[in-house]
Formats: structure tokens, sequence, C-alpha cells
């Protein structure tokens, strides 16, 4: 079984925008993400600052690997591990009646707009089994200009539907908050 | 047929993308307009105060030294305004450095007793890492029920004579500074019930 290259591309493009962002903003805010992870309280004090450069880095090192071929498997898997390690967090951190923690989502300007709730981690759980579909290898078909768009505008429009949904979850728990 | 596939491929596709642009547009109106619609006073939740009572009496060791009276007369002649917050309250924290402003402005007649409860050491951290050491500081689940603090950040300020002349939620700048003016709305239609009697003598 192969994966068509417009699913294929556009999921692992997609993917790899997500992961290079993150890795960029957790660098470039790494005092803030530190802030966070000290937030979420599950690692020691001692290993914060090491831990929030490591995760960045291995961010930056999955964006990179599911944009090549012959890393693209390999990548995919790391970044359903990651995806579903943060959900576990975050479950975790419910689990622990933590209730206004930031999620760490966006940290620098405009962050903070969502804090760890159930819809973070549903959205996580969804982009986790996105993720493990790379593992499907893609079919070597070669691409037309018809696919170069379906899959420029794929991208496109798959961020900008993750930016609604989280908008939307953030909204949802200020509702909350106000009711 | 194929350049009729093509274009109207690629005229959908720009379709799209502009609905997912009002999608999203529309996401972040709804969601500055719970910003703007959230109350614009302090939003009061607490059910066991009432404005007017008379605030618990508590006496509370500080993590900062000393101890902390709450209630009653206070000796110095400054309201008191209790501000509940906690270490993993992003909100709070963003809040911390307007408090500390208002306080330092307000200092003749105010003073901030911050009040939580949980593991000592990550207040003391807390307290360390947004330079809290000149505030009172108090660790107290007590408190925290006697006001039955269900959200972060809450603000309850006590008058001089010991009862609690305004609470609610805070939640930025405005939500604070109308704590404070509602405390100051009480004492003028107190000293304005007072003319009146004198007049009416």
């Amino acid at each position: 079984m192969t994966l068509d290259p417009i699913f294929g591309q556009t999921i692992s493009f997609g993917l790899s925008m997500l992961f290079m962002l993150a890795a960029l903003d957790k660098l470039q805010h790494h005092e803030a993400f530190v802030g966070v992870l000290k937030n979420y309280a599950l690692l020691p004090t001692q290993v914060l600052r090491f831990s929030a450069f490591a995760i960045a880095l291995a961010e930056g090192f999955i964006a990179f690997g599911l944009m090549l071929d012959a890393s693209r498997e390999t990548a995919a898997l790391f970044a359903a591990s990651v995806l579903g390690v943060y959900a576990l967090a975050m479950a975790l951190t419910l689990k622990r009646g933590l209730q206004h923690v930031d999620c760490g989502c966006t940290l620098g300007e405009g962050g903070g707009i969502n804090v760890v709730s159930k819809g973070l981690i549903y959205r996580n759980i969804a982009m986790t089994l996105i993720a493990l579909s790379l593992i499907v290898p893609i079919s070597q078909r070669a691409l037309t200009i018809t696919d170069i768009v379906a899959i420029a505008f794929g991208v496109l429009v798959l961020g900008l539907c993750y930016a609604t949904i989280n908008q939307l979850i953030a909204n949802h728990h200020r509702y909350q908050d106000m009711t | 047929m194929e350049t009729t596939l093509i274009f109207s491929n690629i005229l959908s596709w720009i379709i799209i993308v502009v609905l997912a642009v009002m999608v999203y547009a529309l996401s972040r109106q709804i969601g500055v307009l719970h910003e703007r619609i959230k109350p614009v006073g302090a939003l009061s939740l607490g059910r066991s105060i009432q404005v007017g009572e008379e605030a618990p009496l508590f006496q509370v060791p500080s993590l900062t030294g000393g101890r902390v009276r709450l209630g009653g007369q206070s000796p110095s002649g400054t309201a008191t305004l209790i501000f509940f917050t906690s270490p993993t309250c992003p909100v709070c924290k963003s809040l911390l450095p307007v408090l500390k402003h208002i306080v330092e402005t307000e200092r003749d007649w105010l003073r901030v007793v911050f009040a939580s409860d949980g593991v000592e050491g990550e207040h003391q951290q807390f307290i360390i890492d947004n330079s809290l050491q000149d505030y009172p500081y108090l660790l107290s689940t007590e408190v925290g029920m006697a006001y039955q603090i269900s959200k972060l950040p809450y603000g309850v300020l006590i008058n001089k004579q010991g009862s609690v002349s305004a609470h609610g939620l805070v939640n930025n700048r405005e939500h604070l500074e109308s704590l404070l003016e509602l405390h100051f709305q009480e004492r003028n239609s107190k000293a304005g019930s007072s003319v009146q009697e004198a007049g009416y003598a």
C-alpha cells in the first residue's frame, strides 16, 4: 500500500512547517518556554533549561527529516511520538487539577491564548494519527503542475485550519471561564 | 479540456483559501469579542463574602517573613488588597507588574497581600522569580476557603475598618482598577451620607 504524493507530500510539508515554526518559536523565546515547562511540573528543575533546548532541537530535526524522502518515515514516527508525549503531558497536568497552565503552543507576541485543555489533547491525538499516516510509503509517480498546485494550496489550507482549530479551542475555554 | 481542469482546479483552491482565511478571521473575532464582553468590572464569584461584610480575621505567617493580619481595624490605617495567585497561573503572572505599580502609586492608603496555597518550595521560587520579597505572601488554604476562591487571579479589597469593600476575578488592569474604584465609590457614598445626615441634623 502506498500513499498518493498529493496526500503524502501535503501532510509531510504541513507537519514539517508546523515543527519548524514550533522549533523556531521555542528557540527564540527560550526563557518563556522554560517557564512553560516549569508550570507543567513534570520535569526536575535542574534539567528544565536543557530539556527546553533539546525539545526545540528535536522539533527542528523532525521538521528537516519530514522534508527528505530518505528520512520521512523515521521522522514521522518521531513526530507522532513527540505529539503523543505532549498530549500525555497535558492529560497528566489536567489530571492533577491544574486548570490554568499555559500550553506553550505559542510563546512570543500573542502567546498564551491557549491553556491546557481537553480540546488540545484531542487535537494532539488527531495530529499524532496524521503523523502516523506517513509511515505508509509515498508512491513515486512523477508530479505534474496540478499536483504541485494542490500540495501548495493544501499545505496553506491545512495551516489555516490548524490556526482556526487552536483559536476555537481558546475561544471555548474563554467562554467557559466567563460563564 | 485539460487546461479547463487545471484552471478550474486553481480557482477552486483560491476559493478554499479565501474561505479558510474568512473562517479563521471569524474565529479570531469571536475570541476578541469574548475578551471585550468579559465583565467590565471585576467579576464577583465568591458567594460567601458580600461587600460591606466584616472580613474574617486571620493571623497567618508570611513566606517573606513576619506575620500577616487580615481583617479587623487596620493599625496602619491602610486598606488591604488580598491578591489570590498561583505560580501556575499565567494571567496572575502577567498582572504582577501592574499590581506592583498600583501599590507603588497608592501606597499611602493601600497595601497588597499575596495569597495562595500549595507546596511552599514552588511559592518561594515564584517569590524570587517575580521579586515579591517586599510583599507579604501567605500560604493558607483557610483564607482561600473563607473567601471561596474558585478562580484565579482573584482580588479582595478590605477597607481600613476591616470590612470587604470590593472583590472579584481580576483578569486585567481594568478589572484591578475597577476594584479600587468600587472602594472609592463606597468611601464617597459613606462620606456623602454622613454629610446628608449632618445636614438633616
